[in-house]
């Protein structure tokens, strides 16, 4: 074995994200270390990569133990990685992000020149062109990721690991890093990806490690295995599907039509349309970055769409401010809850009322209602188990779990006809997750209609009604509960078409 | 409940750090005063006995504090809610400007003069102050160097009205001044010895107001949030132009209100660059940050500069200390207090630093979905 | 908050030596003598730094308090507000007398005056106000500045007849040095013309300079400053570039810089003393007074006022003799100074 990690653990508070793990890495080798979101593989990569310390265990490179307390350590053993949010200056050029850190220099100044050659050279070395001179601000995603890959390599990386490489690729260009994974591998570097995606791991890999909720579930030589295998130790037994009754849709709550969303020029929804009922989830499917997000705010009055038609409980809502949108019958779950969800130093009374300060019961002619303000937030925090210490604490002292529920509880005792649910279970603990699906399923027993966005598949084919999958921009298909499956879905998220489904 | 207490506890918490800073910053200071051959505990004794502890130089203090409190608080309004107005001096002008103008020449009958004259002053600050907001949202131009400029023109135009205008021609016209204010504007002076006014109840009525505005009203909470995190008041409904063009007006209206305290409380002409050479607006604005923008802590902080102002003057005429080394020593108290807004700057990055990584772990050790 | 409080009992704990260190080391301060019948003196001024105009009010200050035997008081004002506090601070220490020194003074001088017009008797210097109480004591410049003229005239080339002058600013009460100065010349070249530039601070040396250095291409070749602290950009000019210039307050000629020919004096010293020996002879009066040649307080280096540096060969002895004369015809009005005309109609 060329690199052994052995009995690593790593713990955050109480959740153990790394759970005693062991495996090893060969020269030459391209190993996939899979798992669902949550299984803990970018901890134990952070861990290998410097970015975090674990709690216990050992490293060995070479049959040598070596410590690894920062990135310097990291590259100092030639150990590089490719992070899924790319580090780089968009103002520099290509060159100058690829050197940064390690600046060829003439008499004490950078040079440029050499910059420039050393970039052409490691381009030709490893078949990764690109033009040094380029702003990086200019280049695309998959151009940026080239550019991650080259700095990497001119670190003189032996084992590089890439963090959910394709998760922001198209198509053409997945297919481009797969080949030159290959290629590096061939030249004698060692790879480590981390993914949730199996067909890439056959398509790739030597070796698949998998992780399952922080532990290590086994490993299958690629060539002696099938995605059926993978993907059964990766999910495992798991939680026993939900059960969730039969209920016949009421009538119409939200219907979206023909949806068209530009930004600078480039059109991200593109004649979207779709309706929720009452009493149903709908669950949208997509890899992230196909107009999800931007899909949400336009509904919700934070983005104005260019063109298309949406109708909450009848009304027009288009181009309505949000909280005209809030008051016609839609609250709002948010895809991340640290930027939109709440703000880190409000107390948990002031996070629990946003959205309904102006209302008569929370206010009065502008004075605040704060005995009442104060009993409702104690209330929802009890209600949703929320664990805390005072009102008076700050959201950001919470865990994400913990602020987690006070939102979805505020926006779930709104007691809206719709609930737009983003997200709501990312990064916190399996209690919670099943504690806010059960809110979502209450609420949708109750008759209220939910549309429910998760990078999550597993997720969405739980708990929806209904499933549209969307792909650049438009809805690609649409499924009944019953004939949802993972493989249906999943081909239409990578853009496949219905019929052949 | 113990809110109360809790209270005073949270209070207390955001004292300590100040006064500790003060003892420091006047162990350095003792240093200077030994540098020029005085006895440090002479000086000070001296120094806090007439700024402080002798009533009349308290009431001189609590004069010199009265514009700095407001326009301490006139700070916090549109810093609280991430407006970074440091025009505070242009719109206190302003108001206190036109207030003066009207008093002196407006056709008003007595009763009258008085209020619609502030009226009009809080209205010319507010407005002055608005157009800023009104050139951010038009034009996304920023609030931070408009403000500073804005600073500029008001004190400028001020001057130029002031120089050929509105200039009082009594004496030599040495002077770049207004006339008097007439009498039956001036604020109610508590007695005839010392110079304490009306101003310094009202400063104390704003940052009563100000406290219930900020903590018990719909607009207190919203423009918190939206100072605290604009998405999220964005995303919760809130009015984000809305909230920012009331909040720059009501922090020029204060503004305003402090300058006009000044003027209609202690001076009663308004004088070429007054505002500007007293710095009061930078003052208050040091008071804010010293107390976290804690109205309460505005109060003490702006007493607390007010004198270490008062004590100043009092150790350069009293010994022989030159002004230069007691503006020396000054700073070096003031600084010390302010140091502790850097230590927290950096611990709140380190600790934003901590969550992230948390944050982000923890979204990876969370389990699956 | 336990580092907190560690470091608060560590500070305390060190302020504490510190101040115990310094009273034991010194003898416990004696309480100062109190002698109901020593008078007060105070002076309320700009901050001294280093405005000679202030700084000899001062010394002229503590000569006197030696000479009469009574305390004083020096607030210097660090900001516009600071004029009217410590004017009643000082009031309030128990000043007999409250001296404003300069124009800046002014207004919390004849505020204070009308407030508690028998507590203190009070003296403004460089500016008049209309408070009957406030003794104001306004100069003469014009006289100075006729002398420095004449000067002028007397030391160009019989041809040169542009004389450019240096001033803070153009405001009213600063006209009466420009007359001055242009009726000078013109006493010795009736046809002479004038170029003024405004420096807009009382401390801009560079842009004085700047100017000056303008004015000495148009053709002059003498350029009195009157810029305050702006004066040794001028006087730096003068010998870079070779024209005559004056300066203003104090003597500021020097064996360095012969180009200095004179200097005109304004003797804020003299003129505290003047204020002192009323006020401690028992002839005050509140009556305003004017201070010029016949009092001693205005005038030019060289006429009426002695120095150790060095003449300029181009100022003889003849020239001083006719400046003398000059001088005791002003004294006697038979050059009239007194009514300085508006500066509008008197350009046209």
């Amino acid at each position: 074995m060329f690199l052994e990690l052995k009995n690593i653990t790593k713990a955050f508070g109480q959740t153990v994200a790394n759970d005693n793990i062991s495996f090893g890495l060969n020269k030459g080798e391209i190993l996939a270390v899979i798992g669902e979101n949550g299984a803990g593989k970018t901890t134990i990569m952070k861990i290998l990569y410097g970015l975090n310390r674990a709690d216990s265990g050992e490293i060995f490179l070479e049959g040598k133990k070596i410590t690894i307390h920062s990135v310097q350590d990291a590259i100092a053993h030639r150990i590089g990685m490719v992070q899924q949010h790319f580090m780089l200056f968009d103002e520099y050029t290509v060159a100058e992000n690829i050197v940064y850190g390690k600046e060829p220099s003439k008499k004490g100044f950078f040079d440029r020149k050499r910059a420039m050659t050393i970039v052409q050279e490691l381009g030709v070395r490893y078949g990764l062109f690109i033009d040094p001179e380029l702003r990086v601000e200019d280049c695309s995603v998959g151009m940026r990721q080239r550019i991650e890959i080259l700095k990497v390599l001119y670190q003189d990386a032996d084992i590089i690991i890439f963090d959910e490489p394709t998760a922001v690729l198209v198509p053409q260009e997945i297919e481009g890093l797969l080949k030159t994974l290959k290629h590096l591998a061939s030249l004698g570097k060692s790879i480590i990806i981390i993914t949730h995606k199996l067909q890439e791991v056959m398509d790739v890999a030597d070796r698949a490690v998998v992780m399952r909720k922080g532990k290590y579930v086994g490993e299958r030589k690629i060539s002696e295995t099938n995605i059926r295998e993978l993907s059964y130790l990766m999910v495992g037994k798991g939680i026993p599907p939900r059960q969730i009754e039969r209920k016949e849709p009421g009538k119409t709550v939200l219907e979206v039509e023909e949806l068209y969303y530009e930004s600078d020029g480039v059109s991200i929804l593109k004649g979207l349309s779709m309706h929720v009922k009452e009493g149903e989830i709908v669950g949208l499917a997509g890899v992230s970055g196909n107009g999800q997000t931007e899909l949400i705010q336009c509904l919700t009055g934070l983005l104005y769409p260019s063109k298309g038609r949406i109708r909450l409980n009848g009304a027009d809502i288009l181009g309505k401010s949000v909280r005209e949108i809030r008051d016609a019958g839609c609250s709002h779950i948010p895809e991340d809850r640290y930027a939109f969800g709440c703000a880190s130093r409000a107390d948990l009374e002031e996070t629990a009322i946003m959205g309904y300060e102006y209302q008569t019961t929370f206010s009065h002619r502008g004075i605040l209602n704060q005995k009442q303000n104060c009993s409702f937030s104690m209330e929802l925090l009890t209600k949703y188990n929320v664990k805390y210490n005072s009102i008076r604490d700050q959201a950001g002292a919470l865990s994400g779990g913990n602020i987690q529920k006070l939102i979805v509880a505020r926006e779930i005792e709104h007691q809206s006809k719709f609930l737009i649910a983003a997200e709501p279970t990312r990064g916190v603990d399996i209690g919670a997750q099943e504690f806010i699906h059960d809110r979502l399923v209450e609420k949708r027993n109750r008759g209220d209609g939910i549309f429910l966005v998760s990078s999550e598949l597993s997720e969405i084919l739980s708990l929806s009604d209904r499933v549209y999958v969307i792909y650049d921009g438009r809805i690609q298909g649409e499924f009944r509960r019953e004939d949802a499956t993972t493989e249906k879905v999943g081909y239409l998220m990578m853009g496949g078409h219905d019929e052949q489904g | 409940m113990n809110k109360a207490k809790s209270y005073g506890k949270r209070f207390a918490a955001i004292m300590v750090q100040p006064v500790i800073a003060a003892l420091l910053g006047l162990l350095v200071g003792a240093v200077f005063i030994r540098l020029s051959h005085e006895n440090p505990i002479e000086i000070y004794r001296n120094m806090f006995e007439k700024s402080f502890f002798n009533p009349y130089y308290l009431t001189q203090t609590l004069t010199r504090a009265t514009p700095i409190i407001i326009c301490g608080i006139a700070t916090a309004a549109a810093w609280r809610a991430g407006y970074i107005n440091i025009g505070v001096e242009g719109q206190m002008v302003t108001g206190a400007f036109t207030a003066t103008i009207v008093a002196i020449y407006a056709p008003l009958p007595g009763f009258l003069r008085l209020p619609i004259s502030l009226l009009s002053g809080v209205a010319a600050g507010g407005a002055y102050a608005t157009i800023v907001a009104v050139l951010n949202l038009k034009f996304n131009s920023s609030i931070v160097i408009c403000t500073l400029m804005f600073n500029y023109v008001a004190n400028y135009i001020a001057s130029y009205l002031v120089s050929f205008h509105f200039k009082d021609s009594s004496g030599d016209g040495l002077s770049l001044m207004t006339k008097t204010i007439p009498e039956n504007t001036h604020f109610l002076q508590f007695s005839a010895s010392n110079t304490l006014n009306l101003g310094i109840v009202i400063a104390v009525a704003v940052v009563i107001l100000f406290y219930f505005m900020e903590r018990k009203t719909v607009f207190g909470y919203e423009s918190k949030m939206t100072g605290l995190n604009p998405d999220f008041s964005r995303y919760g409904g809130v009015f984000e132009r809305q909230v920012m063009l009331k909040t720059m007006a009501l922090s020029g209206a204060i503004a305003a209100l402090a300058g006009m305290c000044e003027i209609f409380g202690y001076k009663y002409r308004y004088t070429d660059n007054m505002f500007g050479s007293a710095s009061y607006a930078w003052t208050g604005l040091m008071a804010a940050l010293i107390a976290d923008l804690h109205p309460v802590g505005i109060l003490a902080a702006s007493i607390f500069l007010a004198g270490l102002q008062v004590g100043g003057q009092a150790i350069q005429r009293t010994s022989s200390i030159p002004l230069q080394m007691a503006t020396v020593i000054q700073s070096s108290i003031t600084l010390f207090v302010s140091v502790k807004l850097g230590i927290k700057l950096v611990k709140k990055q380190r600790k934003k630093k901590c969550q992230d990584n948390g944050g982000q772990s923890n979204r990876e050790g969370g389990g699956a979905a | 908050m336990r580092i907190l409080k560690r470091a608060a009992a560590i500070g305390l704990s060190m302020a504490m030596a510190f101040l115990a260190g310094c009273g034991a080391s010194e003898k416990p301060a004696e309480p100062k003598a109190v002698k109901t019948e020593r008078k007060k003196v105070a002076l309320v001024c700009d901050v001294a730094g280093t405005q000679v105009f202030v700084l000899t009010m001062i010394d002229g200050l503590k000569a006197s308090a030696e000479k009469y035997g009574f305390d004083y008081v020096i607030a210097e004002c660090a900001d516009s507000a600071a004029y009217e506090d410590n004017c009643r601070a000082v009031l309030e220490e128990g000043a007999d007398l409250i001296i404003g020194g300069g124009w800046q003074a002014a207004d919390s001088i004849s505020k204070i005056a009308a407030e508690y017009p028998d507590r203190a008797d009070y003296a403004l210097i460089d500016s008049v106000v209309d408070v009957d109480n406030v003794k104001c004591i306004s100069y003469r410049e014009q006289e100075g500045a006729y002398l420095i003229g004449k000067i002028a005239g007397m030391v160009t080339d019989g041809d040169s007849e542009l004389f450019g002058a240096i001033h803070v600013s153009q405001s009213a009460s600063s006209f009466k040095w420009r007359w001055g100065y242009m009726e000078g010349v013109k006493s010795e070249k009736p046809d002479a013309k004038f170029v003024f530039n405004y420096v807009g601070s009382y401390n801009d040396p560079a842009k004085a300079k700047e100017y000056a250095i303008q004015q000495y291409e148009q053709g002059c070749q003498f350029i009195n400053s009157a810029a305050a602290g702006g004066d040794k950009g001028v006087f730096e000019a003068a010998k870079e570039k070779g024209f005559y210039t004056s300066g203003q307050d104090i003597d500021l000629t020097s064996p360095d810089n012969p180009w200095i020919i004179t200097c005109q004096i304004k003797d804020t010293y003299a003129t505290v003393e003047y204020l002192t020996d009323q006020y401690f002879s028992d002839k005050w009066t509140t009556e305003n007074e004017s201070l010029g040649t016949a009092e001693g307080t205005i005038g030019a280096v060289f006429v009426t006022h002695e120095t150790e540096n060095p003449r300029s060969d181009r100022l003889t002895d003849e020239d001083i003799k006719v400046l003398k004369e000059t001088v005791e015809k002003i004294k006697s009005k038979e050059i009239d100074l007194s009514a300085v005309p508006d500066e509008e109609a008197y350009v046209q």
